[in-house]
C-alpha cells in the first residue's frame, strides 16, 4: 500500500469498514511511513475526543409520539387499516395462549352439551307389560321373576312356529313327542328331533323312489313282453342303485329273463358261449332284426 | 447504538408491526428515539423543535410501514426520513432569520439564531449538557453544530447514527468517494477546532 491508497482506505478503515487482507496492508504501511503514520493518529484522537455528549430528549416524547401513532393509524387509507385489522387479529390468533383458551372453551362448552345425566337424577325406566301399563318400581322385581319363567314355557312355541315344511306337505308335528315340557333344553332337543329325521328321511325316500319306479317299470315291462326293454330297464337299475333291494331283484329278473333271437340272454360274465348256435337260417340272416 | 446479540432486530420488530403487533413500534420508539433526537438536534439545535422533528420521523415509519422492505435497513430509511425533515427545518430557519440577531452566529451558519437559543422552552437540556461533558464538550457540540451542511450530515450518520459510508451514498445519492471525502474535511475541521481549544485552554492557565 502506497501513501494515495492510505488517503482512499483510511477512512474505511477509521470505521471498521475496511477488510482484513486490506486492513493489514494500511497497517503496514502506517508503521512505515511517517506522513501517514501522523495522519493516522491524527484521525483517531479526533474521533475519539469529538465523541459527542448524549443529550436526552424531555420525558414525555415517547407517550406523544404513540398518541401520534394512534392518529396516524386512524388517518391511514382504509385498504391499509383492513391489511392492519386483520393481520392484528391474525396476530392474535396465531398466538398460542390464545389458541390454548379458546380450545379450553371448546372443550368445556362441547362436553356440556355431550354430558348425560347422573344416574337416579331422572326418573326410574318405565316397565310396559302387554297390557301397556306402567309398573311401579317395588313390584318391578317380582314381575320380572315370574315373567322369566314364564317367557321359559313360552318358547317351545318358536321352533313349531318355523318348523320347514317339506316339499310334499308333510307336517312335523308327529316329530315332536316331547313338546309338551318346558324349558331351553327341551326346545333344542326338540329342534334336533325334528330337523335331523327329515333330512335323513329325504334323502333315502328320494332314493328309493326312482329304485323302486325303475325296478317297477322293468319287471313290467318283462310282463308285458318288452324283452329287451325291460332287460335295459333293470340293467338301469343295477348300475344307479348299485347294493340296493331293488338293485338285487333287478339283476336276479334280468337273469331270469330270456328274450327270443338274437337278444342279450342276460349273462353277464357267464360262460363265453355269447355267438348263438347257429341254424342254417340264422346265419343266412345274420344282419336280420328279429321282428 | 450496537445491538445486543439477544434483541430482535429492527428489521424483525417492523415486520412484527406491519403484521399488527403494535408493541414492536414501542420497542422501535425506546431503542431509536434518543439517537433520533440527537442527531436532528445537532442540526436543528433547539431542543423542543428537534422533538417535534423526531415525533414527526416516527409518525412517517408508521404512515410509511407497509412500503418497508425488510431488505433495507430500518436505521437507514428512519435517518433518511429525519434527515430530510431537518433540511426542511433548516431551509424554513433561513427564511425566518432576524437580522437583528443574526450577528450572534457566524457567516456560515445556518441555524437558529441567538434569540432563538435564549428563548428556547427547554433551558435545561443546555444545562444537562453542560453538566455531563463540561466545557470541552460543549465546545465539540458547537464545532459539529457549525460544520458545512454537507460535512456536518455526513459526520452525524456516520458517527452518531452508525450509518456505513455505503448506505450513506445511497441515502443521499452521491458517490461514496464523495461521502468519505466529505467526512475526512468534516474530521480535518473538527480536529482544528480542537486545537484551537487546547491552545485556548492552555492559554487560559
Amino acid at each position: 500500500m502506497d501513501c494515495e491508497r492510505f488517503d482512499d482506505s483510511v477512512m474505511d478503515a477509521l470505521y471498521g469498514e475496511l477488510d482484513e487482507l486490506s486492513a493489514e496492508a494500511l497497517k503496514r504501511h502506517v508503521d512505515a511511513c511517517a506522513r501517514c503514520s501522523s495522519q493516522w493518529e491524527k484521525f483517531k484522537a479526533t474521533r475519539a475526543a469529538i465523541q459527542l455528549p448524549v443529550v436526552e430528549p424531555s420525558d414525555g416524547l415517547t407517550d406523544r409520539i404513540l398518541e401520534a401513532e394512534g392518529r396516524a393509524l386512524r388517518r391511514l387509507p382504509f385498504h391499509r387499516k383492513v391489511v392492519r385489522a386483520a393481520a392484528w387479529a391474525g396476530s392474535h390468533a396465531m398466538r398460542p395462549q390464545l389458541a390454548m383458551a379458546a380450545l379450553f372453551m371448546f372443550v368445556i362448552g362441547s362436553s356440556m352439551m355431550l354430558l348425560r345425566a347422573r344416574p337416579g337424577s331422572v326418573s326410574p325406566p318405565v316397565t310396559v307389560r302387554d297390557e301397556g301399563r306402567p309398573l311401579s318400581e317395588e313390584a318391578d322385581e317380582r314381575r320380572r321373576g315370574a315373567e322369566h319363567d314364564a317367557l321359559q314355557a313360552d318358547e317351545y312355541d318358536a321352533p313349531r312356529a318355523a318348523k320347514p315344511q317339506r316339499a310334499d306337505g308333510k307336517s312335523l308335528e308327529y316329530a315332536a313327542p316331547e313338546a309338551k315340557s318346558g324349558g331351553a333344553a327341551s326346545a333344542r332337543a326338540l329342534a334336533e328331533a325334528t330337523s335331523t329325521p327329515l333330512e335323513a328321511e329325504d334323502q333315502d325316500a328320494g332314493g328309493k323312489g326312482d329304485a323302486q319306479e325303475g325296478l317297477a317299470r322293468g319287471l313290467s315291462l318283462k310282463g308285458s313282453g318288452n324283452c329287451e326293454e325291460a332287460v335295459a330297464t333293470l340293467k338301469a337299475v343295477e348300475q344307479q342303485y348299485p347294493g340296493s333291494k331293488e338293485a338285487e331283484r333287478a339283476k336276479a329278473e334280468r337273469i331270469a329273463t330270456k328274450c327270443t333271437a338274437g337278444g342279450d340272454q342276460g349273462n353277464d360274465g357267464g360262460t363265453p358261449n355269447a355267438a348263438p348256435t347257429p341254424t342254417p337260417q340264422a346265419t343266412a340272416t345274420a344282419t336280420d332284426t328279429t321282428p | 447504538m450496537a445491538l445486543r446479540r439477544d434483541d430482535v432486530s429492527d428489521e424483525a420488530l417492523m415486520g412484527r408491526y406491519q403484521s399488527g403487533d403494535r408493541s414492536s413500534f414501542s420497542r422501535l420508539v425506546s431503542r431509536h428515539k434518543t439517537p433520533v433526537f440527537n442527531f436532528i438536534l445537532r442540526q436543528v439545535r433547539v431542543p423542543s423543535v428537534a422533538e417535534d422533528l423526531t415525533q414527526e420521523v416516527f409518525v412517517r415509519v408508521v404512515t410509511g410501514a407497509s412500503e418497508f422492505r425488510h431488505s433495507s435497513r430500518f436505521s437507514t430509511w428512519v435517518y433518511a426520513i429525519a434527515r430530510n425533515l431537518c433540511i426542511d427545518q433548516l431551509r424554513k430557519d433561513r427564511l425566518r432569520r432576524h437580522p437583528s440577531l443574526d450577528a450572534a452566529n457566524g457567516p456560515d451558519s445556518d441555524g437558529p439564531t441567538l434569540g432563538e437559543r435564549i428563548a428556547d422552552s427547554h433551558p435545561a437540556r443546555e444545562v444537562d449538557r453542560a453538566a455531563i461533558g463540561g466545557e470541552l464538550s460543549q465546545h465539540i457540540a458547537r464545532a459539529v453544530e457549525e460544520l458545512p451542511d454537507d460535512q456536518r450530515e455526513v459526520f452525524l450518520l456516520r458517527e452518531t447514527a452508525n450509518i456505513p459510508f455505503k448506505d450513506i451514498a445511497e441515502m443521499l445519492k452521491i458517490p461514496e468517494n464523495t461521502v468519505k471525502s466529505r467526512m475526512r474535511y468534516a474530521l480535518e475541521r473538527l480536529q482544528k477546532a480542537l486545537a484551537e481549544y487546547e491552545d485556548y485552554a492552555k492559554a487560559l492557565k
